[in-house]
């Protein structure tokens, strides 16, 4: 340990300790005999060790501005005027004077608990319908960079729509999942899904279990061991289901689930399924979840206080509406203190971070195999269906038995089995061309490019400097609308997002960047996000930012 | 503003009024959402107006004009924060009655009580620090 230090000095690298022990002033551990304060080069300072002893060893920035208090103020002005006039529709629907075009119970279960008249179903009646134009856009090409929408109207305020015939072509594509640009329907990884497509056929009619276990899908597995560097992996049809089925596989009862704040409804699902306590901890706060560890261990379980069984402290890679990368580092230091273990879930972060793609483990430069299980989903980044779980064997070997998911789900269609196992491939530079580093290194700089430049426009973003997803918050119900509209109306597809994905005043429209993306899109993007932020009045950021020169 | 424009006439008050009271939206069908005037030309205009063009006789027109358009993309912050975008034409017009009738209320109160109430305060606080004067000055001799 102390030759790798000295080794560290002599390149001009950062000082930094490896055994967590507090550096000193200028980031030089005191006390240890082979630093000298002359080696460690004053331009090198870091300023955010002295924070957490020494973890990271890059500049860790996220940042998520508070509301400004009139926009809330006036926010949930919006929010109280649009109650008003639901009750006031809801009046006149029930008592006939107007026709009730949504879902409602039958004469024959009014005597049931009713399905229909929680807040949320209040919400979707009265608000979510009147801006309901905005999702579930039916779009009829590939969702590269840009992609064609279909042109609807409604003549009823949006109850029921009516497509013009015409499609809206060469919308610029803000909205998908598509971080290296893998959604195509050109190239080595559509060939290769076409001939495998007439080799094996697209239907397996079988589960894993029975009759469906591939040459392909035992190919598929050992490459994505290798791709995440853990001892096996397994394969499953659906993202989601990988979540809710596994984890009440690996928990019970008598077990403690340790769960962030803004968890996916998968893992929260999979949680619940499993009957085991689940305890919250603030989003990415690791104060609240040492709080929670010392609690579970001192204290053991409710009433008989024996001690847990097993900690499982459930987190993702990337939060895709926060735009926040989970402080890994330091969950694995607190999951080594506490004896836990961790569940990382990483959907948005595979072929998003790292310098080689390989996840949020390699962009923090960790090992993998302090995590436990590593979670993730084939449907970001390599531009096809499905989850895995990689960590050790014994782990896959249970999981292959004991899994919900693995005995009774039908496995993986073979085209996506071998488009996942192509554009993994292309990602790791097996094909031999250098077309995966490239979109890794295009996806890192459109996200620096973007961010940075919607930051000096005077929008609010949230999130880390390096994720790929770009919350850019709207606050006001009605901007949630108009926002989709006028971006539409320039050609730009944008995803917004409201109650209940988000807390309620803080609505956002979220960019999902992608390295099919190139400068001359991205700017005329920008342009018009501009455009539109300055009709809308959405620039409410009280910070400035100096432009820099590039 | 970007733009010189003269101090506005009465002309446009009708129109205001009128605004204020019916929002304009086809009462025809929803078949599109640009109920309001295109506001990318409102930006061009400031755009190449950043050098206030000199007032010249064509500025007349060209002033009432993006008066015009800075007084409609007002309206259309108004019925952004008030959410008032979202809702169907006679909802608006109960909206915008409902918040008219408030103002009007409040402002004929504050017409009619402001003077009153500050000329008694006046009055209140001049007789204490006077009667004050006048009992030290009574003290004092």
């Amino acid at each position: 340990m102390t030759e790798s230090s000295v080794k560290k000095l002599s390149n001009g690298d950062r000082c930094y300790s490896t055994n967590g022990v507090k550096p000193g002033k200028n980031g030089c551990v005191k006390n240890h005999y082979l630093y000298k304060k002359q080696h460690c080069y004053p331009e090198e300072k870091i300023y955010h060790v002295e924070h957490n002893g020494g973890l990271y060893k890059r500049p860790f920035n996220e940042v998520f501005e508070e509301t400004p208090m009139l926009v809330a103020v006036l926010t949930y002005m919006g929010y109280g005027i649009l109650t008003i006039f639901g009750y006031l529709r809801d009046f006149l629907r029930k008592w006939k004077i107007e026709k009730c075009q949504n879902a409602t119970e039958r004469e024959e279960q009014k005597d049931f608990v009713p399905l229909y008249q929680d807040f949320e179903n209040f919400y979707t009646r009265n608000l979510y319908m009147r801006i309901r134009d905005s999702w579930n856009r039916p779009i009829c090409s590939v969702p590269g960079a840009k992609f064609d929408v279909m042109d609807r109207v409604s003549y009823d305020y949006n109850w029921t729509f009516k497509y013009t015939g015409k499609v809206v072509k060469d919308v610029i594509n803000m909205g998908s999942y598509n971080y290296l640009g893998f959604a195509e329907n050109h190239g080595l990884c559509v060939d290769a899904a076409a001939d495998v497509t007439m080799k094996y056929g697209v239907g397996v009619s079988s589960t894993r279990r029975e009759m469906g276990n591939l040459g392909k899908h035992e190919e598929l597995e050992k490459l994505v061991a290798r791709f995440l560097g853990v001892e096996a992996a397994m394969a499953f049809g659906m993202g989601f289901a990988t979540n809710s089925m596994n984890i009440p596989a690996l928990v019970g009862k008598g077990c403690l689930i340790l769960s962030d704040e803004l968890n996916h409804a998968s893992l929260v699902l999979g949680a619940r399924l499993s009957g085991a306590t689940i305890r919250v901890f603030k989003h990415n706060n690791m104060q609240s979840l040492e709080k929670l560890l010392k609690d579970a261990i001192v204290h053991g379980q409710p009433r008989t206080h024996r001690p847990w069984k097993k900690i499982l402290i459930l987190v993702e890679g990337i939060y895709s509406m926060e735009g926040s990368i989970i402080r890994l580092p330091e969950v694995i230091a607190l999951k080594k203190k506490y004896k836990a273990f961790l569940y990382l879930d990483e959907a948005h972060s595979i072929g998003a971070l790292g310098p080689s793609g390989k996840g949020v483990v390699e962009y923090f430069g960790l090992d993998p195999k302090d995590v436990d299980i590593m979670m993730g989903t084939f449907t970001k980044s390599f531009g096809a269906a499905g989850g895995y779980i990689g960590g050790k064997k014994e782990l896959i070997d249970y999981l292959f038995t004991h899994s919900h998911s693995a005995v009774y789900a039908t496995s993986m269609s073979p085209p996506v089995v071998e488009q996942i196992i192509t554009s993994m491939k292309c990602i790791m530079g097996e094909d031999g061309t250098t077309l995966g580093q490239d979109r890794i290194k295009q996806l890192a700089e459109n996200t620096r490019y973007f961010r940075r430049k919607l930051q000096e426009m005077g929008f609010i973003i949230y999130g880390n400097s390096d994720s790929p997803v770009v919350p850019l918050m709207l606050y006001m119900p009605a901007k949630i609308g108009a926002f989709g509209r006028e971006m539409l109306k320039r050609n730009i597809g944008v995803v917004v997002v409201g109650f209940p994905a988000t807390p309620i005043i803080e609505s956002r429209a979220r960019f999902c960047l992608s390295a099919a993306h190139t400068k001359e899109m991205l700017d005329t993007a920008l342009r018009m996000i501009s455009e539109v932020g300055d009709l809308l009045q959405l620039k409410y950021s009280r910070h400035s930012l100096v432009p820099l020169l590039d | 503003m970007r733009q010189c424009f003269h101090r506005p006439d009465a002309s446009w008050f009708p129109e205001i009024f009128y605004a204020l009271i019916s929002p304009r939206a086809p009462t025809t069908s929803w078949v599109s959402y640009d109920r309001f005037p295109s506001f990318t030309g409102f930006l061009v205009l400031r755009s190449y107006s950043a050098v206030p063009p000199p007032c010249a006789s064509h500025c007349n027109s060209m002033d009432v004009k993006g008066l015009k358009e800075y007084l409609s993309w007002l309206y259309y912050q108004y019925l952004l924060v008030t959410c008032s975008y979202v809702l169907e034409p006679w909802e608006q017009s109960i909206f915008n009655t409902l918040l008219f009738t408030m103002v009007t209320m409040v402002v004929y109160t504050a017409y009619v009580f402001i003077p009153i109430h500050t000329r008694l305060a006046l009055e209140f606080f001049s007789g204490l620090f006077g009667g004050q004067h006048e009992s030290t000055a009574a003290f004092m001799s």
